[in-house]
């Protein structure tokens, strides 16, 4: 291969990209399983559940491939470190909105009317988040894919402030959720109570995750 | 006159393929990073590539040239028998076109440039002995292919990160890289201006010192800069935002065309430097005089370059273009420059150097600005790994035939 052509190794931010709305593509699946899971369609769960992990498989087989076209000889414009620490952030999100449905497949969970409300902000919530956070990741990987650090860049990073306010705004939902849960727990069967609450854990550890990958994702940007 | 020698003749159809080598084998190096950013289309890429390497070639390329027909041996080695000189002179133009080739088939990246110096010192070596080198001249050379890439190198490494403080940090970039391109243009055509001027004009008898050949140059780099300046002026009054990339695109097609300038001067002596030893020793001269390298042999060589380019050099072109896509324009523009200035003042003083490497340099000081997206360094590796090999065994090769004809011959 002629010198020049070899010396543009293989970038992975084009990668990087894919990965992003791989992950998105699964944290999208949690509202239609949630309204399967309110109208207590459990079989549809489970046909949702299998799709679910066969995405986050697909964006595990991207997050291996990049992590192999990564030699130490390669030269990049951040950190390598940096990098693959926010992948591997970014890869949690996945994970965590996986777990979220294979907790619903384990038993059929019934969720009091009640707090069917509440539910829904909480997960509507949990994805606004993460989708800020997707949205993100793909604009900085494809300005990264072309070497850019104009002014774009510090532009697209603000809404690191947002994703950080949504995943609070999100804590504050999953608490008034449990306190009304709690507060009816006479209702609800001890093994149910105990499998909502990780249930809902679920879904604040997929909006934490969110934020941390936007954490690592302007730490690897800004300190270069 | 009287016959023409079949050494000669045999001296031409190489020179001539050495050069149609050449024109396939490098003319990705200048215009490969424009047709992937599509500033220009492959066809203008050619035209440009042709006329422009041409131009490189018969304005500035005897330099180079007669350091490889007088500098690198010593001919008064040869004296009382020419036709031993000639007859290496052409069996090393043999075995730069065989490595070639050979490495072209196998995909291996060559440096016409380190090929025919190996060959020369091969055979030189092996016919008249160690002490028929200059060796002074021999590490001068050795050291600048060490030292070209390396200026590049710097060079694009200072561009990029000034382009980038003075331009693109700024809300209003498009504007600040307007306002900076006349500069950029007056550079660019005072360099290949002051170049191809100053001590280059003997056929107009013209011997031009230092001062009046800045002026000259400066002249023709005010000049463009300033239709260069008028031309941003009759955008703006559009009222049409300038957009740094396009503004850089127009820029980097300028520095692809110095690139082919810079690569003709010091590529076209490799076809035509043994060749046109031969020529003045075949029409009865001392090749180790201060004759010029005739002018017609540098058009052959030329012609050589544009054809080898037309030919097979598209193809590269093409190839090096559809993996270079995520290169931007500035970046390009800044490679390019650091490179095409290097090739051009080594060539100005007479050094032949490799522009494949030193454009290899140039890119790496982009990178390592953090202008390029993955930046492979195994390259580096590779390429120290072919000086290694490439000159040694061009040597042998050019030796071995050289020999070989000594045993036909007689």
């Amino acid at each position: 291969m002629h010198p020049i052509a070899a010396l543009f190794g293989k970038s992975p931010f084009g990668p990087l990209v894919e990965h992003a709305k791989k992950v998105h593509e699964c944290v999208l699946l949690v509202r239609p399983i949630t309204d399967a899971w309110l109208a207590e369609e459990y079989d549809k769960i489970n046909l949702l559940r299998k799709q679910l992990s066969k995405t986050e498989h697909e964006a595990d087989i991207i997050k291996a491939e990049i992590r192999e076209h990564l030699p130490k000889s390669i030269f990049l414009p951040v950190n390598r470190m940096d990098l693959l620490n926010y992948l591997k952030a970014q890869d949690s999100i996945a994970d965590s909105a996986k777990d979220y449905a294979v907790l619903l497949t384990y038993r059929q969970t019934r969720l009091p009317e009640a707090l069917h409300g509440g539910a829904r902000e909480y997960v509507e919530k949990v994805i606004a988040t993460s989708q800020n956070l997707c949205e993100l990741a793909q604009q900085i990987s494809e300005l990264m894919r072309k070497a850019l650090q104009g002014p774009e860049v510090r532009q697209a990073l603000e809404i690191t402030e947002k994703i950080s306010t949504q995943e609070w705004e999100s804590d504050k939902i999953e608490r008034r959720l449990l306190q009304d849960m709690f507060a009816m727990e006479r209702e609800i069967d001890p093994v149910s109570i105990f499998m909502l609450m990780k249930i809902f854990d679920s879904l604040g550890r997929l909006a934490n995750s969110a934020e941390n990958t936007a954490d690592l994702l302007r730490m690897m940007i800004l300190t270069r | 006159m009287g016959e023409i020698s079949l050494l000669l003749i045999v001296g031409l159809m190489l020179g001539f393929y050495m050069a149609f080598g050449i024109g396939a084998n490098d003319a990705a190096n200048s215009m490969g990073t424009s047709v992937g950013s599509k500033a220009l289309t492959l066809f203008q890429a050619l035209l440009l590539c042709a006329l422009f390497e041409f131009l490189g070639a018969t304005l500035v390329g005897k330099h180079v040239a007669e350091t490889i027909r007088k500098g690198i041996l010593d001919t008064g080695a040869f004296q009382g028998h020419w036709q031993d000189l000639a007859l290496g002179m052409t069996a090393s133009l043999l075995a730069g076109a065989i490595w070639l080739h050979g490495a072209s088939l196998l995909g291996l990246p060559v440096s016409t440039t380190h090929s025919i110096v190996g060959a020369v010192l091969g055979f030189g070596i092996i016919g008249a002995g160690v002490d028929a080198v200059n060796w002074a001249k021999v590490v001068t050379i050795v050291l600048s292919w060490l030292t070209s890439p390396i200026v590049g190198m710097i060079m694009a490494f200072v561009m990029v990160t000034f382009i980038h403080r003075l331009i693109m940090k700024r809300e209003d970039a498009g504007r600040a890289a307007a306002a900076w391109s006349p500069l950029f243009v007056f550079l660019v055509f005072a360099i290949i201006t002051l170049s191809a001027v100053y001590k280059g004009m003997p056929r107009l008898k013209l011997h031009l010192p230092l001062g009046q050949a800045l002026l000259i140059a400066g002249g023709v780099g005010g000049l463009t800069a300033f239709v260069a300046w008028a031309f941003t002026m009759s955008r703006r009054r559009n009222a049409r935002e300038p957009q740094v990339e396009s503004i850089f695109r127009g820029l980097q097609i300028l520095t692809a065309c110095m690139m082919a300038f810079s690569h003709g001067a010091n590529d076209v002596a490799n076809a035509i430097g043994p060749l046109a030893a031969v020529w003045t020793i075949e029409n009865g001269g001392d090749p180790g005089a201060e004759v010029p390298v005739p002018l017609g042999l540098l058009v052959l060589g030329g012609v050589g370059i544009i054809i080898g380019l037309f030919i097979l050099g598209r193809r590269v072109i093409e190839t090096v273009g559809t993996r270079i896509t995520e290169l931007t324009p500035s970046r390009g523009f800044a490679a390019e420059f650091s490179c095409a200035t290097t090739v051009l003042v080594c060539s100005k003083i007479g050094i032949p150097v490799s522009t494949t490497h030193t454009i290899v340099g140039a890119v790496i000081g982009v990178g390592l600005a953090r202008g390029v997206a993955a930046l492979d360094l195994r390259v580096v590796r590779n390429i120290i790994v072919s000086w290694l090999v490439n000159v040694p065994a061009v040597g042998l090769i050019a030796g071995g035939l050289y020999w070989l004809g000594k045993l036909a011959w007689s």
